[in-house]
């Protein structure tokens, strides 16, 4: 029974998802039932009354004529009152549903920023923008339209059946002998259509992945000929998922016309047997007509629910992604508080090893810096200098010895008080989409336009600013390509500025730029280290021979240390680094 | 329009169209039936004729369910095609556009089109075929049934008529209402998309700065905004169905008070039950009728915007009659070669001219902006230059086919921008019939020799592998396809010196290949046999590293500060 079991745990997961709303939804439902009762009331008051019409021909009487008017003012404010609870209840929902999605939304991006680092080495980008459009929107549109309906289809299928079985009970067995058959056929087409739905979805989010890749990598596409290749693996996608497109589409409309063909068969049935008991004397015409509008309703709430099967399904598969996403572990909740704590900068690296996924990053890394020590970190590609810096910032968690800055060991300092005393300078600058201003605000909040200027004044940033457009209100683009990445680079320096903190780390902070705006970003930076503890990477040595202490790490493994002279002196791997920068 | 091979879903809208009448006047009929049960069968106290009809109303039934079975093949076919057609159409469109075209899409914006966009017109056509077509089909059949049931009560016609007007006044309102609001919810979402990207880009700098709570603060900002629009258009769209379900009912009261004051005969009062029925049937069609707003303003909007995607023009000059060119046999040459970007107020190229010649290395470098990845793209007709000519042993790059010029040039972009896939599949796309011999000294070649296993996968934006090891691989692409023309556009100077090096060496082996090698290290370059200075778009030094050390200041400066007042001597 492993279907039902999923089955529950999705509606489990749902209902997860619907967070603080959930007395709203039950106030939806409540107030569609209301309205459905109404209209189940409502045709025996108009069969009444076409009793009473034909009593009225008959007996040419106007005491009919008042009680069919009578009757028929009763039905009308029914009538109303109906409407009216029906769009009360649509009101209800649709704020459920903006509630829900909003807050969703909000998770998933709150989600985001406390998934630690390596979730994102196993999950695709475009999956998780599945998530915040496709997978969102199909939770909104159900709540708004067609969660109650399900409840109002149940109560409206018990209102009627009440109401037949008033009116005769040997018919309504009749017509009841049809369910048992209708809902064995809604079972098996709920289960074989889950497949396809999975499928439909999963293969959404390959071909997500494959359409941002292509779209990324465009003129690399195009420079190795790849157009071909890249179409055809469309191609496979999108067969795949065609497939599984019409193939559920096709499951599920088959309830449409599976549930009317009951419905007709019931009014058939009706007919006949209806006049059947008519000709014996054991039914009046009227009464056959009541039963005939039943009956002929008692299929919609069924046609209904059978339509909704599909939607319900792809609600939940949806849900089932979001829960899943937001249920995936967190970074460790810190123990420790914000204290605002600013630290001098000592620092030191105690038997310190780290590796992810079996691969030994950093083994047995022992370091002491004192604050106000600039520190240069260089070594191959790949042997670890970057983790260096993000063990430090506790982007990620070391597996033994101890991390201490100022004496203090990280494990027991919150994470927002750490990051704020460090500041970052990346090889690839991040800006957003925004101004110019409100970028460089990003390094402190609160920060005036004169505090903004004058951290724009020592990064070198200044003048490249004002002669952009609008100044500090300049706006970058989405594509971030409207200002240089040179200029960029200031911008992430400008920041760190503003920040000021006590100790820096510069990870390749020059790679990406020309000469003659590292020149000015080298003049910024040194301003920017004075008096500061700071941890440079970079492969260009000429930045990194003024700092006091060179370490050099290869594999994981720190094997030399001292100053420039000394490390040229020891002749060993660093001066081998150096030299091979002077050509062959 | 969107041109459609309309032949090959030919088939499927004949059989919906048929199909759909077929259904629709079995049900149109069922009433009849019932009425000539009562009115003979119970009427005339025939119990055979009750059974009869009964079997032929089983019968017609049990017909009708087969052609809706039909009918829900047929949709979902149709659907699922269409969307699958468009989605290759668009795909390939944009895969072969070029890069002119390609940049005036933001990337974020081509997501929405290939996917939401596309599936939004697939809904609106299965639906409409379904139920829209039905729902005419159904609402003209019930309107004239309707009214041949009210000859002898014509008043009945009216307060059907006045039931339909306040229907179709009603549904005009509502239109107006929300056109225009759809088209500002699509754009709405691909802020949201485009948010979500950024912060998924920046996981690292945000975190690195606090500003977690700054992100999802903006965040909010566009989700209230969106989700208050969608609120409006919800709580408008709600109001339908409560509507329609009110003038279906009112109608059929205000026709029993009609018929309670006129009615003489009980013939009337059968004609009263039968005209309600199909009041109530064409009341309902425009209900059906009424989804077409929820989804028609949503569909012109997708379909214009992926019209605007098919309707795109390479603006890219390509000859009829291309010259056939197999490989680089002499030299290159730019004659007062001058670029402007489309939109741009500058020239990104000003008069360039210089020859690179067949087995030469070549070094460029200049600051940021200064238009070194600009020419490099000229070479490769990326773009048309604005005026001037490239040569390419004496040939203008134009008339040579674009196929064979590219298939002639290894290069190796500034950003590592590797595939999904195995390392082995990624080699392979510079090499399409590559060994694994080849590979592995492709890899060796670049420096790339951690790879292990060539069946190693590389995950989406290979971030299951460093800066480095990604540059690196990335080399080894380029580096496999052994090209009469190298171009290296910045990606040595991410990699260490010594691996620098080792590279370059490997590269220098094979001689007969032009090497263009843009850096901003100066190291990487000074080996070259000429290095091309650039500075603003202009060209300001072409020589070796010695005599541009004596003669170009730019360049003794860039020296100056990357290997210290030493190197001059």
């Amino acid at each position: 029974m492993k279907k039902q079991l999923n089955l529950k745990i999705s509606l489990k997961h749902f209902i997860a998802n619907l967070g603080n709303e959930k007395k709203k939804v039950y106030l939806g439902i409540f107030l569609a039932i209301i309205s459905v009762i109404i209209s189940v009331i409502l045709p025996t008051f108009l069969s009444k009354a076409t009793d009473y019409l034909v009593l009225g021909i008959n007996h040419e009487d106007n005491l009919y004529l008042i009680h069919i008017r009578n009757i028929l003012l009763i039905s009308f404010l029914l009538l109303i009152g109906s409407t009216i609870f029906s769009y009360l209840e649509s009101l209800v929902m649709c704020k459920v549903s903006k509630k829900v999605s909003y807050q969703l939304r909000k998770n998933i991006i709150t989600k985001i920023n406390k998934l630690p680092l390596n979730y994102f080495d196993k999950i695709e980008h475009g999956e998780i923008l599945s998530l915040m459009t496709n997978d969102i929107e199909v939770i909104a549109d159900t709540l708004a339209t067609d969660l109650t309906e399900i409840f109002s289809s149940i109560i409206l299928f018990i209102g009627i059946l009440f109401m037949m079985l008033r009116l005769n009970i040997l018919l309504s067995i009749v017509i009841f002998l049809i369910i048992p058959f209708s809902l064995g056929i809604w079972f098996i087409l709920v289960s074989k259509s889950q497949k396809y739905f999975k499928d439909y979805q999963d293969y959404q989010g390959h071909i997500n992945a494959h359409l941002t890749e292509s779209y990324k990598n465009h003129t690399i596409i195009k420079l190795y000929q790849m157009e071909n290749k890249s179409i055809k693996n469309l191609k496979k996608l999108n067969n795949t998922l065609t497939e599984s497109v019409w193939k559920s589409n096709f499951i599920s409309s088959l309830m449409h016309p599976l549930m009317k063909l009951f419905g007709n068969i019931s009014f058939v049935l009706t007919c006949i047997i209806g006049g059947y008991f008519c000709l014996q004397g054991k039914m009046s015409l009227g009464n056959i007509q009541a039963f005939i509008t039943y009956a002929r309703n008692f299929a919609n709430p069924l046609i209904n629910l059978g339509s909704l099967t599909g939607v319900m399904q792809q609600l939940l598969v949806a849900s089932d992604r979001i829960y899943e996403f937001l249920n995936a572990k967190e970074e460790p909740l810190e123990l420790a508080l914000d204290d605002n704590s600013v630290f001098k900068g000592d620092i030191e690296f105690k038997n310190v090893n780290f590796g992810y996924n079996e691969k030994i990053v950093i083994k047995d890394l022992n370091l002491k810096i004192k604050a106000g020590t600039k520190i240069a970190i260089v070594g191959p590609t790949g042997s670890g200098k970057t983790t260096i810096v993000k063990l430090l910032m506790k982007f990620y968690n070391i597996n033994s010895g101890e991390i201490l800055i100022d004496d203090k060991n990280i494990q027991e300092i919150n994470k927002k008080t750490l990051r704020d005393n460090i500041g970052m300078v990346l090889q690839d600058p991040w800006v957003f989409e925004g101004t110019i201003k409100d970028n460089i605000a990003f390094g402190k909040e609160k920060a005036n336009i004169s505090d903004i200027k004058l951290a724009c004044t020592k990064a070198n940033l200044n003048h490249f600013v004002n002669a952009l457009p609008k100044g500090y209100n300049f706006k970058i683009n989405e594509n971030n390509d409207n200002i240089s990445a040179g200029e960029k680079q200031l911008l992430t320096i400008a920041r760190v500025f503003l920040k000021n903190p006590n100790i820096i780390i510069l990870d390749e902070a020059t790679s990406n730029v020309d000469t003659r705006t590292e020149m000015l970003i080298t003049k910024s930076l040194d301003k920017l280290m004075k008096n500061k503890t700071c941890f440079i990477i970079a492969h260009r040595l000429s930045t990194i021979v003024n700092a006091d202490i060179i370490i050099v790490i290869k594999d994981g493994k720190l094997i030399e240390m001292g100053n420039h002279e000394d490390l040229l002196k020891q002749k060993g791997f660093y001066h081998e680094l150096y030299f091979s920068q002077f050509g062959d | 329009m969107i041109k459609v091979e309309i032949k090959k879903y030919f088939l499927y809208i004949i059989g919906i169209i048929i199909l759909t009448i077929i259904e629709a006047l079995i049900l149109l009929s069922l009433p009849d039936f019932m009425a000539n049960i009562i009115n003979y069968g119970i009427g005339e106290n025939n119990l055979s004729y009750i059974y009869t009809t009964g079997l032929k109303m089983i019968l017609i039934t049990l017909f009708s369910s087969i052609c809706a079975i039909s009918l829900s093949f047929c949709c979902a076919k149709l659907g699922a095609n269409i969307a699958s057609d468009l989605r290759m159409m668009a795909f390939t469109k944009i895969t072969l556009m070029d890069e002119e075209a390609f940049n005036n899409f933001t990337k974020a914006s081509l997501l929405t089109r290939t996917t939401n966009d596309i599936n939004q017109i697939s809904m609106v056509i299965s639906n409409f075929f379904r139920h829209i077509l039905f729902a005419i089909t159904m609402g003209s059949g019930g309107i004239i049934k309707a009214f041949s049931k009210s000859k002898s009560l014509p008043a009945l016609s009216i307060i059907l008529i006045i039931g339909i007007l306040s229907v179709i006044i009603f549904l005009i309102i509502v239109f107006l209402l929300v056109i225009k609001k759809f088209e500002i919810l699509q754009n709405i979402l691909d802020k949201i998309n485009s948010k979500t990207k950024e912060i998924l880009s920046g996981t690292l700098v945000i975190r690195a700065f606090n500003k977690e709570e700054k992100e999802e603060k903006e965040f909010k900002k566009t989700n209230t905004e969106y989700n208050n629009l969608v609120y409006f258009l919800n709580k408008i769209m709600a109001l339908l169905n409560p509507y329609m379900s009110f003038i279906m009912n009112s109608v059929v009261i205000v026709i029993m008070l009609t018929v309670s004051k006129t009615a003489v005969s009980t013939f009337d009062i059968g004609n009263m039950l039968s005209f309600s029925q199909y009041s109530t049937q064409v009341i309902t069609a425009f209900l059906t009728l009424s989804i077409i707003f929820v989804f028609l303003p949503k569909a012109k909007v997708s379909y214009n915007r992926i019209k605007e995607v098919i309707d795109t023009k390479n603006t890219l000059e390509v000859s009829n009659n291309p010259v056939n060119y197999d490989g680089l046999k002499e030299d290159i040459q730019f004659q007062n070669v001058s670029f402007r970007y489309n939109g741009s107020e500058e020239d990104a190229l000003k008069n360039i001219t210089c020859t690179f010649k067949k087995g030469e290395t070549y070094g460029i470098i200049g600051s940021t902006a200064s238009g070194k990845t600009t020419l490099v793209n000229l070479l490769c007709h990326l773009y048309d230059c604005t005026s001037g000519n490239i040569l390419i042993d004496g040939i203008d790059n134009r008339e040579i086919s674009l196929n064979d010029l590219l298939k002639d040039i290894a290069y190796i972009p500034k950003e590592s921008s590797l595939f999904k896939g195995t390392i082995k599949e990624n080699l392979k796309d510079g090499k399409k019939n590559a060994t694994d011999k080849e590979i592995k000294d492709a890899l060796e070649n670049a420096s790339a020799l951690f790879i292990t296993d060539l069946n190693t996968n590389i995950s989406e934006n290979a971030i299951n592998f460093s800066g480095g090891e990604k540059q690196r691989l990335s080399i080894a692409r380029g580096l496999i396809k052994k090209a009469s023309i190298l171009i290296i556009d910045d990606a040595l100077s991410a990699l260490d010196y010594k691996t620098d090096l080792i590279v370059r060496k490997n590269i220098k082996k094979n001689k007969a290949q032009t090497k263009l090698i843009i850096s901003s290290r100066i190291a990487t370059i000074m080996n070259a046999d000429k290095i091309l200075v650039l500075d603003d778009g202009k060209l300001i030094g072409f020589d070796n590293h010695e005599n541009l050390l004596k003669n170009c200041k730019t360049y003794q400066e860039i020296v100056i500060s990357q290997l210290g007042n030493e190197a001059l001597k």
